[in-house]
């Protein structure tokens, strides 16, 4: 893969989230942001101007037939991630999508042979795996500092309050044929999905069992799994009306815990902050370690993310969250709704990909 | 009972039972401890208060400058210390 | 000095205290509790039941010259502590004094010569620097975790609650004159002076304020001082009259925090325990190390500092907090005390030893 001098960007989509996917692109020294473009020209000219971009566009292919730039990433609700993958690889732009990758596994797969057969980079963001603290838990987690690991516990806990999100956003994401699943166990899903992986590796099989308030809402739900070098994984979703979480961002409490043959390692927040409490806490031998000065915004993680992707262009590497390992997190989706719906336990490798 | 009452009540209480250690004979306060401690013990029959008042009174039977020192203390005292010394009396272990 | 094969201990005077210095003495494997002592017949015979002891006494003279005992712990009020310790040298019984030592300094050097004489071992009890956090602490300090020390804080705060003491013991304890000092800097204030000196070594100079609460308790007061090593120490003293505190000993609160170029040690809680977090916490490098499973009840310090005099006796060397360092300790409370009446900083040489009066 070649290297790149500079890597130009634009961004599709420019809604809420694109706050904070853009910190990455804005702050490095070797990104340039070239072109926005959103569907609402208000929006589209407003970001352009917070952000400074050279222009802005409404129409994605416009913007893809842009020669000036070499690289985007796509913020679209999740029906549209796979015409605007396709287009962006032929018009030759290295990719990031955002997470979830798709709806149908066959779109996934046609979005890998569309970038393998175009030459360009293709990732998909997960920004989870940058937030540092959980960097440093598998750092640490490696090192052997909980000697063999034994199990992951995952927790998130839905709260009130946190930042607005256009109402006409959570709508779609509330249908599951928009969205392509459900809310929190598909679509916010996904980040605890990618964690598990991230931290323990392939996963064996999984039994779900999913609840839903308010008719739309998947919890509460417990999803339970089992890794293939053998570690088990429980994750728990849950929605607290009447818990009033002051975080800058999404009201939700995310708790990731593992435990090893000789100790445990904890990180007790990501997307909002529920106590003050250090953000990673080792115990072992009696005592208790806790990392108090780490970067611990959320924010942060996708500031990482995006530099990643940047670094990666620029050194002519690989990024992290390749379209293979984005369809594994769709297949482990798509193996907890079968278990889910069966009401059984589902292997991964039941989970095939169906053509087109 | 509202609870200004209460703390009233507490502050006369107080005040009046200051006056009484302040102004009578180290003998008369001795005598009085020891019918009180036995009327507590019917009424309360708990232990830490007998032995509690029974210190008191030896206190007051022996040497002057032990009640001179007491006296000096519950000069400058206030209500609330004294309640803070009664609750920790009450305490249960 | 010749190892003794076991320790045959006696014990002298069994009030409160004597609940806890007793500890490590009934379960060491090489000492044996022979007899107690108490004025009053009724706690000696109590105690020698309770203790299990092979007989009591009620009065020190006799005990000192039973020959089977090798050993004393003195816990007597402190103007008793001068001649209980010569009559206990004078038996040729290694001697175990309760802090504090004195309260004139020649008393402490007249206990030190006897004890010199009579060829006996002789420390002057403080628990507090075999609390195991603190102990902790100290090797922590001392590996270097933190980087060159620069100073100690230490906060104390009396609250209302802890355990029964007897209303007469309180009494003699707030008389200047039979306590030989103030109840709060000088009787409870030794222990905090003792770590202080444990952490960072001998004092140069001391600078206080003293305040008095209800006429005859030092308190709200602050004691400052410099090491001669370099670092400073602060130590703060205060009253919660309605600070409950329900927990089994004194309700004393107490905090202590050294800083150093590196990084910062607490160790935060000793005789009473405020809240519930872990008893040392280690910062530095952005990251806290909290030690969770150290032993940290207080009566843990009582028992670790009778086995130190029993095994230092069964191992024939000197035992830590010599007699002359107990002097040293009243040195630094002669200071603070003499910074307060005359409002100056006092240096520790300033302060000299008095020779014992004609008439004593």
């Amino acid at each position: 893969m070649q290297k790149l001098d500079r890597v130009k960007i634009g961004i599709v989509g420019a809604g809420r989230i694109a706050d904070l996917n853009i910190l990455g692109y804005l702050d490095h020294p070797r990104c340039d942001l070239v072109a926005v473009c959103d569907l609402d020209e208000d929006l589209a000219k407003r970001r352009q101007q917070e952000w400074k971009a050279k222009k802005y566009y409404t129409d994605y292919e416009k913007l893809l037939a842009d020669p000036e730039l070499n690289a985007v990433e796509i913020l679209l609700p999740h029906r549209l991630h796979l015409p605007a993958v396709l287009a962006a690889a032929k018009a030759g732009k290295h990719i990031s999508l955002q997470k979830p990758m798709c709806v149908e596994l066959w779109e996934g797969r046609k979005m890998i042979e569309a970038a393998k057969s175009a030459g360009v980079v293709f990732r998909v963001t997960e920004n989870f795996i940058f937030y540092p603290p959980y960097r440093l838990q598998k750092q640490m987690l490696d090192a052997g500092e909980i000697g063999e690991p034994l199990s992951i516990a995952i927790r998130l806990c839905g709260a009130a309050g946190g930042w607005w999100v256009p109402l006409q956003t959570w709508l779609w994401r509330l249908d599951f044929e928009e969205c392509g699943g459900t809310p929190s166990v598909y679509d916010d899903g996904y980040h605890k999905l990618s964690i598990a992986k991230f931290m323990l590796g392939e996963i064996e099989s999984v039994k779900a069992w999913i609840d839903f308030t308010f008719g739309a809402i998947d919890t509460p739900a417990l999803v339970s799994w089992k890794h293939k070098s053998g570690q088990v994984g429980n994750w728990e979703v849950t929605t607290a009306p009447n818990l009033m979480s002051y975080g800058k961002y999404y009201g939700a409490d995310e708790w990731v815990e593992l435990t090893g043959t000789k100790g445990v390692l904890t990180a007790t927040r990501c997307t909002s902050k529920l106590m003050e409490i250090p953000p990673l806490i080792l115990c072992k031998n009696g005592r208790h370690t806790a990392i108090d000065d780490i970067r611990d915004d959320w924010g942060d993680s996708f500031h990482d993310a995006g530099h990643h992707f940047i670094d990666s262009l620029l050194s002519g590497t690989q990024p992290a969250l390749t379209g293979e390992d984005a369809l594994y997190l769709m297949k482990f989706w798509k193996a907890i709704w079968q278990s889910h719906c069966e009401n059984r336990a589902v292997r991964l490798e039941e989970v095939k990909e169906e053509a087109s | 009972m509202p609870e200004f009452l209460g703390r009233l009540i507490a502050k006369l209480a107080f005040r009046s039972f200051r006056w009484w250690l302040l102004h009578r004979s180290d003998q008369g306060i001795a005598s009085r401890v020891r019918i009180l401690r036995r009327l507590a013990y019917a009424f309360t029959g708990d232990e830490i208060i007998l032995t509690a008042m029974n210190d008191i009174a030896e206190i007051f039977e022996g040497e002057a400058r032990d009640t001179a020192l007491v006296r000096r203390m519950f000069r400058e005292s206030t209500p609330e210390y004294a309640e803070a010394v009664l609750r920790s009396l009450m305490r249960k272990d | 000095m010749n190892k003794l094969d076991r320790v045959r201990i006696g014990i002298i005077g069994c009030g409160r205290i004597a609940d806890l210095n007793i500890q490590g003495y009934l379960d060491h494997p090489r000492c044996d509790l022979v007899a107690v002592c108490d004025l009053n017949e009724a706690l000696a015979q109590r105690r020698q039941q309770e203790w299990k002891a092979k007989k009591y006494y009620t009065d020190f003279e006799q005990l000192v010259r039973d020959p089977e005992i090798n050993a004393v712990e003195i816990l007597l009020p402190h103007r008793l502590h001068l001649p209980a310790v010569v009559a206990a040298a004078q038996g040729g019984k290694h001697v175990s004094l309760q802090k504090p030592m004195c309260a004139e300094l020649w008393e402490g050097r007249k206990m030190v010569e006897a004890a010199q004489q009579a060829g006996v071992r002789f420390r002057v009890t403080e628990n507090f620097m075999f609390y195991p956090p603190l102990r902790l602490m100290k090797k922590f300090l001392d590996a270097g975790e933190i980087g060159e020390p620069l100073s100690i804080d230490m906060k104390l705060a009396g609250g209302a609650g802890g355990w029964w003491v007897p209303l007469k013991t309180w009494v003699w304890h707030i008389d200047p004159e039979r306590c030989g000092g103030t109840p709060a800097v000088y009787d409870d204030g030794y222990h905090k002076l003792s770590i202080a000196k444990f952490m960072f070594g001998e004092i140069e100079k001391v600078k206080c304020w003293l305040d008095f609460t209800f006429a005859v308790l030092d308190i709200p007061s602050l004691v400052t001082w410099k090491h001669k090593s370099g670092q400073v120490g602060v130590w703060e003293v205060g009253l919660g009259v309605n600070l409950m505190m329900n927990h089994k000993y004194y309700g004393a609160d107490e905090w202590f925090e050294i800083t150093g170029t590196k990084g910062v040690l607490t160790a935060t809680r000793c005789t009473s325990r405020l809240m519930e977090i872990p008893p040392l916490i280690l910062y530095k490098d952005g990251r806290h190390t909290a030690i969770d499973d150290i032993r940290d009840d207080w009566a843990d310090s009582f028992h670790d500092a009778g086995w130190h005099f029993i095994d230092s006796l069964l191992e024939g060397r000197p035992p830590d907090l010599s007699g002359e360092d107990a002097l040293y300790l009243m040195k630094f409370w002669k200071a603070i005390w003499k910074s307060t009446c005359e409002k100056r900083e006092v240096r520790l040489d300033e302060i000299g030893e008095e020779k014992e009066p004609e008439h004593a």
